[in-house]
């Protein structure tokens, strides 16, 4: 008897506990112990801030729309000039800009690299998610075979890119690779010499010393070879042969500190965008009763003749390839009349 | 005791099997064929809604995001890398979605700052952005992420700002919470079902209890 009641209890037994462990089974996969996983829910993935500040896309469409805004404000007059320009450019590409705007009538040294940009093409972004923020576009003006660099800065949260830097290359000269546009360039601080032949700014330093006329600073660093120099160079050299015994002229370069900007390139080196000032002095000699100046220059100086000196001031952006040895090299280079004044 | 013990059971297997079968049917009423999961926030007010990657990257599958503001406001909506957008905002007011409640299906926001945001559309940190004259939808791609979405309006207030998840298994997986409801309940109605031998069960046991304190 006791053999077959225990016999009849085994079963019931097991019964309940396969429903039970069905149930805890039931329980782990869909009641009360629905995991995150099971319903696809996941940790938020971390933020990459070592990566490139703007993806390819909104790089592209930034540059086509800083680019044509500049177009834009480069073509107004007046008042309306002043609003667009500061709207659309900032620091070296604002100088250059105003001045070309304010000189405009009154000369067209520089060409205007803006009045049919082409489409853009993005070579950098900044990498990281700090500012200020930096694009490095390029665009090719087919009329003229031209190819020119174009920076765009974003110097806070708040404020859009703006066009800083445009620079016409010289020809045949080309830049050195600055990596995948989705890791970003990081960008160089002016005093930083990292890696580099010389720091950005020291660099540009030497390189406006190697300009001066007619005593030029040694440059070792940056031989002053590049087709931008030597025309500098040209152009003294014939204004002077023109002026002969009536008077000299001299040419002074300087840094415009504030403004350099520079992104380093893949191979460690890199890419630095610098703006100098020219000021070129003519000085009458005393046996010269008065020197003519060119319509032009009469028309910003407001003098048609002047008797002892006229200053010159103009803006010159330029590009520089710093290598991690050897020497550089000017790859772009412009000038952008600004005053002139008579005495 | 046996008997006793299964009737026990069954009668929790009863239960759970009602409770899953109504929340399973619960959920894909709500959830419906396409698996769409729609959570609303309800700002009332000028501050800008944030959504961080905490409440918007949860999921692999797009979010969609549909604001709508009060007659006449100019509503937009921008996604941006998450510290991106909080320099942006820097300390502006804002009503942040924190999470999710599927009892009312509500997106749960907390108020913090003060101040408008400034220069918030026009800087340059939106991967996207959307517009509208008193709405405006984006849909937010997991490719990205993680992001923050930021949605403001100007002109007036901003009314219901909704997120909708879309994740097809989930409605799936609504069914089969009903349809294991539905095989509990049944098991559980099997063990309650009265048997012919519960009687004999009894006796049985009785008897073994007696022979136990015979012996």
């Amino acid at each position: 008897m006791t053999r077959t009641g225990a016999a009849r209890t085994r079963p019931a037994a097991r019964r309940a506990a396969g429903l039970v462990a069905a149930l805890a089974a039931t329980l782990a996969m869909g009641g009360c112990g629905v995991t995150d996983a099971v319903v696809g829910i996941h940790a938020a993935p971390a933020e990459d801030r070592s990566v490139a500040a703007v993806d390819q896309d909104n790089a592209q469409r930034i540059a086509a729309r800083v680019l044509g805004a500049a177009q834009s404000a480069q073509a107004k007059t007046g008042t309306d000039a002043a609003t667009a320009l500061e709207a659309a450019l900032t620091g070296a590409a604002l100088a250059v800009g105003q001045a070309a705007v304010a000189t405009h009538s009154a000369s067209a040294t520089a060409p205007d690299p803006l009045t049919n940009p082409g489409a853009p093409k993005v070579l950098a972004v900044s990498q990281g998610r700090t500012w200020p923020r930096a694009i490095l576009a390029a665009t090719l003006d087919e009329t003229a075979n031209r190819q020119y660099l174009h920076v765009l800065v974003s110097s806070s949260p708040t404020d859009p890119f703006r066009l800083a830097y445009t620079v016409p290359m010289h020809a045949g000269a080309s830049i050195p690779s600055l990596g995948t546009l989705a890791d970003g360039a990081p960008l160089v601080p002016a005093s930083d010499a990292t890696g580099l032949v010389a720091a950005p700014q020291d660099l540009l330093a030497e390189y406006a010393g190697a300009l001066a006329y007619p005593k030029a600073q040694s440059a070792p660093t940056i031989p002053p070879t590049d087709p931008f120099a030597r025309s500098l160079l040209a152009n003294a050299q014939s204004q002077t042969a023109s002026l002969g015994k009536l008077g000299s002229l001299a040419e002074k370069q300087s840094v415009v500190a504030d403004d350099t900007i520079s992104f380093r390139l893949a191979d460690g080196g890199a890419v630095t965008f610098g703006l100098l000032k020219r000021v070129d002095t003519i000085t009458l000699a005393k046996s010269a009763k008065e020197l003519k100046l060119p319509s032009a220059y009469a028309r910003l100086s407001g003098k048609k003749t002047v008797t002892k000196s006229v200053t010159v001031v103009s803006l010159e952006p330029v590009v520089l390839v710093i290598p991690t040895s050897g020497t550089a090299t000017a790859v772009g280079g412009d000038e952008q009349l600004v005053s002139v004044a008579g005495h | 005791m046996s008997r006793t013990a299964a009737k026990v059971v069954g009668v929790v297997l009863a239960l759970l099997g009602l409770v899953l079968t109504g929340a399973g049917s619960w959920f894909a009423a709500h959830l419906g064929g396409t698996g769409t999961a729609t959570f609303a926030a309800h700002p009332g007010s000028t501050a800008v809604l944030v959504v961080g990657p905490s409440v918007l990257d949860r999921v692999d599958g797009p979010v969609r995001v549909t604001a709508t503001g009060t007659k006449g406001t100019a509503v937009w909506v921008g996604l941006a890398a998450p510290s991106d957008a909080t320099a942006v905002l820097g300390s502006a007011e804002r009503d942040t979605v924190v999470g999710v409640s599927i009892r009312d299906w509500r997106a749960v926001t907390h108020h913090s700052g003060s101040g408008a945001a400034q220069g918030l559309t026009t800087a340059d940190v939106w991967r996207t952005e959307a517009s509208g004259t008193g709405t405006a939808t984006l849909t937010v791609r997991q490719a990205d992420a993680p992001q923050t979405l930021v949605v403001a309006g100007s002109g007036g207030t901003l009314q219901t700002v909704t997120l909708s998840w879309v994740h097809k298994a989930w409605f799936v997986q609504a069914i089969v919470t009903v349809l294991v409801g539905l095989a509990l309940l049944a098991g559980g109605a099997l063990l309650l079902w009265p048997r012919a031998d519960d009687d004999d069960d009894d006796g049985a046991s009785a008897g073994a209890s007696r022979l136990g304190v015979a012996a």
